[in-house]
């Protein structure tokens, strides 16, 4: 079985294709959507999901949440004694997805679509996909998020549609494409976005402002404390944003060294603080608009896609600069996940998608460096020179030639970037490779720079020196380790050698993590009750019998719910 | 290798759209994407050239009606400024108006300057910014009437460059030139304010070529060419603020400076000190000492060589004496 996974910043999800649908796989709570969350409990062992993420304001320093936004960098997270990497954390949520739609299915996982935001890098792609094989999944495609919010809302009626537009504002990135379909092939116009723009952007802003607000009120922890602390309010930040979708005033409250505080916050606050980031959201969506040569009144729909796109805030930011509202057919958690499982049902030629082809598009511009002598006779380095152009259609293969710019220059040095600036210095650096050429007259050597972008968007480069005969392929590779097939399985050892919690018990930790969170954002009466309820729980769980411990587990949920509002995902 | 597309998609050349998209989709779904890349490639390189041949064969037998449709369609500002009734109107039709009005009144540069960049900003500010169509649609316009307005549009350039952020987009490669051109007007005025706030002999030289009145005067042509050919190979917008008879009068004085004798006289001696160059290049005597040297080595060698013999033949010949003394 394929599934479809969609890895995101604070939500993953898995889902399958199944009789001539895509269907999301429940995880061990029932839930659709995991946490993206890597936390080790006191035992040693491993917890993944809504455990790890309600120890997130209880346990920050061995808790690890929106490590995505890391991914193809050298970061580590200690979590602990040992270090983690994004993509080895990622592979630690892979695992627990693939463990709960093997569970669900009762047939083996062998392989997957995991969902990255389109304007992920390659340095980025290269580490989902590592992480991927960490987890023992071989990953059969990476599918940009927009795309496949777009293949899950295209195969609803099959019809051909004129260009509609994804905006895809998740956790940690966003993401605007445009699509098109016609003749049951859905074709990505263009695709544009900021991976560092996402709720999480949104928590902190309000987090900020309620700091401001409150000035000298607020409690300053010891230097030693301050992650922690920042913890608590960004749990708080979370929370009062949520409310601010529904009501236009909320309260930001949080506990501190037993001491509860709160700061009111109204929507219209929260917006005018916030117009520095919704702004930020006008950028894309202009660069997609003018690749695509569509104007906005030729667009059919807007479709809404991620979680933080339920903010009011967003919404009318999106209808500003649409002038009409977004359409609201598709659910924002759920469909980057379904989209993924078509994907996945079309690489296994399911039936039912026999007449559905995708293309995408390559959302940056790839190409490489070179140097360029002005009329003066200097050298100008460090020109950006494009090999395939943004917007793209992928799978795609562009050859360039290049000539040497000194007299008897032995080697020629190129560098690969990914970006739009003129001056590679602003772009992201993707590797470097050397040949050596013929000795020659400045001009006279010609190199052929051929660059294969795939369809998971990963890029292949091979240099062709046609006076000497000379070929050579790209062996480079980014992020930890040296990519070998050995050190992988090395690394995927290190990774299987620790203790995942058990599957069967992810429910009791989960809320019993939660207790513990309520527990320390209580005081007084309400605290005590917390503490009550920690006791009747470990009391059952220590009776060992399934039934009454899943009873005695409901009811502490339903008596959470009541003390704090209902459970978010 | 090298298909027609038609042929590579199957179809009878056309120009109907529909028919190229649906030839395109029955043949891309007879292929596998991912195992054989390199026929999606050749397939959609068939499918763009088919549409861009459709494309052009179509515009070629475009009647003139049709044409003058389509750019009305491309053109939204002018043909909604055309079709709103005149009472309730938005600001920024008026501000638009108002905008052309005085790029091409007869008012002075400077007089407009103010009011040209507060109706500017005023159109950067308006509500209906908002919208992306309307946003574009004015960001094209602004910098399109910069362009052709140089120079009485400097007004306009500094609040647009901000507002829509024209100096990030002049960073990356796919710039499009009207905002280069207005990215290079907008240094060419730096560069004269810079000039202006030096007060040197750059300013003086700029004055005088502004100053329709000013008589040409020999002692300061020397400055006044040098800064004009700067201009023109830096700054060419600059040209544009300057007073042609101004220009047209020192270029005649250096015209006629160039032509008297004493600048002939100087040309035909540079002219052949330049030939004496290069025939003494080409005799080497520019390498006279090297030239000599090799031929002392030869000289040295030769010598060497008839030494070398004479010692060799010094016994040859002790012995052919003796032999001619025995048999005497």
């Amino acid at each position: 079985m394929i599934v479809g996974i969609d890895l995101g910043t604070t939500n993953s999800a898995v889902a399958c294709f199944r009789d001539g649908a895509p269907v999301l796989i429940p995880n061990n709570l029932g839930d659709l959507l995991t946490p993206s969350a890597v936390s080790i409990a006191t035992d040693g062992t491993i917890l993944v999901g809504m455990a790890a993420r309600e120890r997130q304001s209880t346990h920050p320093e061995v808790t690890a949440t929106a490590f995505k936004r890391f991914m193809g960098t050298a970061r580590k997270h200690k979590l602990g004694r040992r270090a983690f990497s994004p993509e080895e954390l990622s592979a630690l949520v892979l695992a627990a997805l693939k463990a709960d739609a093997e569970a669900w299915a009762g047939e083996p996982v062998t392989g997957a679509v995991i969902t990255v935001p389109a304007y992920f890098n390659d340095l980025q792609r290269k580490a989902t996909r590592r992480a991927g094989e960490l987890a023992g999944l071989k990953v059969e495609r990476l599918i940009n998020e927009p795309t496949a919010a777009a293949l899950g809302y295209g195969i609803l009626d099959r019809g051909d549609r004129e260009p509609f537009l994804v905006f895809d504002l998740g956790g940690g990135t966003f993401d605007v494409s445009i699509v098109e379909m016609f003749e049951g092939v859905i074709e990505v116009r263009a695709s544009a976005g900021d991976n560092r723009l996402g709720g999480e952007d949104f928590n902190q802003i309000l987090v900020e402002h309620v700091r401001a607000q409150m000035g000298a009120a607020l409690p300053v922890p010891a230097k030693a404390r301050t992650g922690h602390f920042d913890e608590v309010l960004r749990a708080a930040a979370e929370r009062t944003r949520r409310r601010l979708s529904d009501v236009d005033q909320a309260s930001f409250e949080f506990v501190w060294d037993g001491a509860s505080h709160t700061a009111p916050v109204d929507a219209e606050a929260f917006e005018t603080a916030a117009a520095p980031l919704l702004e930020q959201l006008r950028e894309p969506v202009l660069r997609s608009m003018r690749d695509s040569g569509i104007r906005v009144d030729s667009l059919s729909e807007i479709v809404l896609v991620g979680g933080a796109t339920r903010m009011p805030i967003v919404r009318r930011a999106v209808t500003r600069m649409f002038g009409r509202f977004p359409g609201t057919h598709v659910h924002p958690d759920h469909a980057v996940a379904l989209g993924a499982a078509v994907q996945a049902g079309l690489k296994q030629r399911d039936s039912a998608l026999d007449e559905i082809r995708l293309t995408d598009v390559c959302p940056f511009s790839l190409g490489v460096d070179t140097a360029r002598r002005g009329p003066d006779g200097s050298l100008e380095l460090g020109i950006f020179s494009p090999i395939i152009e943004r917007s793209t259609v992928i799978p795609a293969s562009r050859v360039h030639s290049f000539h040497t710019v000194s007299n008897n220059q032995k080697r020629i040095e190129l560098n690969v970037y990914q970006g739009e600036s003129r001056d590679v210095a602003d772009n992201v650096h993707l590797g470097l490779i050397e040949v050596a050429v013929p000795s020659r007259p400045a001009g006279q050597v010609q190199v052929d720079v051929r660059f294969s972008y795939d369809t998971s968007g990963l890029l292949e480069v091979e240099i062709e020196v046609p006076l000497s005969g000379l070929k050579q392929q790209w062996l480079i590779s980014n992020g930890d380790g040296d990519g070998s097939p050995e050190d992988l399985e090395r690394r995927r050892a290190a990774l299987a050698a620790l203790k995942i919690h058990p599957r069967d018990d992810a429910a009791n930790a989960a809320t019993l993590a939660r207790a513990a969170r309520c527990y320390e954002g209580f005081i007084g009466e309400r605290r005590a009750l917390v503490e009550e309820l920690i006791a009747t729980l470990h009391q059952a769980i220590a009776g060992q019998d399934p039934r009454r411990i899943e009873m005695v587990r409901s009811e502490v949920e339903v008596a959470l719910d009541q003390l704090e509002g209902e459970r978010f995902l | 290798m090298t298909l027609e597309p038609w042929d590579r998609l199957g179809i009878a050349a056309t120009t109907d759209e529909t028919a190229i998209r649906r030839a395109y989709s029955r043949a891309l779904k007879a292929i596998d994407v991912d195992a054989d890349p390199a026929s999606f490639i050749a397939l959609r390189e068939a499918f763009d050239a088919a549409r861009w041949l459709a494309a052009n064969a179509a515009q070629n037998t475009i009647d003139v009606e049709a044409e003058s449709e389509t750019m009305m369609r491309e053109r939204p500002l002018e043909a909604s400024v055309a079709k709103a009734p005149p009472r309730d109107r938005p600001q920024w039709q008026h501000d638009i108006e108002a905008l052309q009005a005085l790029i091409w009144s007869e008012a002075s540069r400077e007089a407009i300057f103010e009011e040209v960049g507060m109706r500017t900003r005023r159109l950067i500010d308006g509500p209906e910014m908002a919208e992306i169509d309307h946003a574009t649609a004015i960001e094209q316009w602004i910098a399109e009437t910069i362009v052709i307005g140089i120079p009485r549009t400097n007004g306009m350039i500094a609040p647009a460059i901000e507002a829509f952020g024209w100096a990030d987009r002049a960073q990356r490669w796919d710039c499009p030139p009207i905002l280069d051109a207005v990215m290079r007007r907008h240094r060419d005025n730096q560069f004269i304010a810079a000039v202006l706030d030096a007060r040197g002999a750059e300013q003086r030289a700029f004055d005088l070529l502004r100053d329709p009145g000013a008589r040409p005067d020999r002692r300061q042509l020397t400055s006044v060419e040098a800064f004009l050919r700067r201009l023109r190979d830096y700054h060419p917008t600059i040209e544009a603020e300057l007073s042609e008879e101004a220009v047209t009068a020192w270029e005649a004085l250096a015209w006629q400076r160039y032509r008297a004798w004493p600048a002939r006289t100087a040309r035909r001696l540079r002219a052949f000190r330049a030939s004496m160059i290069s025939w003494y290049r080409i005799l080497y005597l520019d390498r006279i000492w090297a030239v000599l040297w090799m031929l002392l080595l030869i000289l040295f060698c030769l010598g060497a060589v008839v030494a070398t013999y004479g010692v060799a033949l010094l016994p040859i010949i002790g012995a052919l004496t003796q032999s001619r003394d025995r048999r005497s």
